[in-house]
């Protein structure tokens, strides 16, 4: 069960309006590596998973992952509001906005729209974890890039934070995945699928 | 910044420790150095969310009601700066 609580995790305050930077950020909300992406993965892969360490790892991981989409769409929100037909234009912003004004919609920058195939849920404890440990480092990568490209300070802030929970969230699954092995068959790790088959 | 604004910004930082200790907890469960940051950022966190709520009016919706009107409806919503 999930309570809504009325504050983000990090403050977002952004006082400069930059629909560039929206429409690249945006990747962040709905695209292949992005927030809602992370918190659907986990949110869904737990139920499979075999230990309890990790029931609690999955859980507390895509809750947080809420959060974090929570302070993308503020950032896209805020990077926004206010603007002008004009600017939206002079930005490159009309083709979102035709669709979408300045709404807050799951897609990719470059135009696709979220979808489940973005995510994977295979029912198996390791390969479920090694999908994290990528998707965690392509989040972290997709950060990277955005502060390429970010020069406000009150965008580049938020970023850095959501960028060191990526690096945060790779640590905790990489003990998943220890915890995981130490279970297992030390001579072959797939020797059994400990979520499905009795042994 | 405001008095409520600070007491919330102290709120979400109890509240941030706690869940990144809750994370290296969750993979560490038998850390008794862990557990202890834990007892001691809830604590603090149930403390300064409490004088908030009385204050200023509810972070969830279960907070304790004042007055006569229902007050989690009231802006600033966590989006709006």
């Amino acid at each position: 069960m999930f309570v809504y609580e009325k504050k983000l995790q990090y403050p977002i305050n952004i006082k400069r309006p930059n629909l560039k930077l929206a429409k690249i950020i945006a990747s962040q909300y709905g695209g292949p590596n992005g927030e809602l992406g992370a918190s659907l993965r986990y949110l869904s892969q737990r139920f499979a998973m075999p230990y309890e360490e990790l029931r609690a790892a999955f859980t507390d991981i895509g809750n947080e992952e809420l959060s974090h989409l929570e302070m993308v769409g503020t950032i896209i929100y805020q990077l926004t509001k206010g603007v002008s037909v004009e600017e939206v234009e002079k930005c490159g912003f009309a083709d979102y906005f035709v669709d979408h004004t300045t709404g807050i919609y799951p897609q990719s920058a470059a135009g696709e729209p979220f979808t489940a195939a973005m995510i994977a849920s295979s029912g198996d404890v390791l390969a479920d974890l090694s999908e994290n440990l990528a998707a965690e480092q392509k989040a972290r990568l997709v950060y990277d890039n955005i502060l390429r490209f970010a020069d406000d300070a009150d965008v580049r802030d938020p970023i850095r934070f959501l960028r060191e929970r990526e690096l945060v969230h790779y640590q905790r699954f990489g003990e998943c995945l220890r915890i995981a092995q130490d279970r297992l068959n030390c001579k072959n790790f797939y020797a059994i699928n400990p979520s499905f088959d009795k042994k | 910044m405001t008095e409520q604004q600070q007491l919330k910004k102290n709120i979400c930082e109890q509240h941030f420790a706690a869940v990144d200790v809750n994370l290296y907890l969750d993979t560490h469960p038998h850390d008794k150095k862990a557990l202890e940051a834990m007892r001691k950022y809830t604590q603090k966190y149930n403390e300064l969310k409490k004088l908030y709520e009385q204050k200023y009016g509810p972070l969830d919706i279960f907070a304790p009601i004042n007055g006569d009107c229902w007050q989690w409806i009231d802006s600033p919503w966590p989006w709006e700066n």
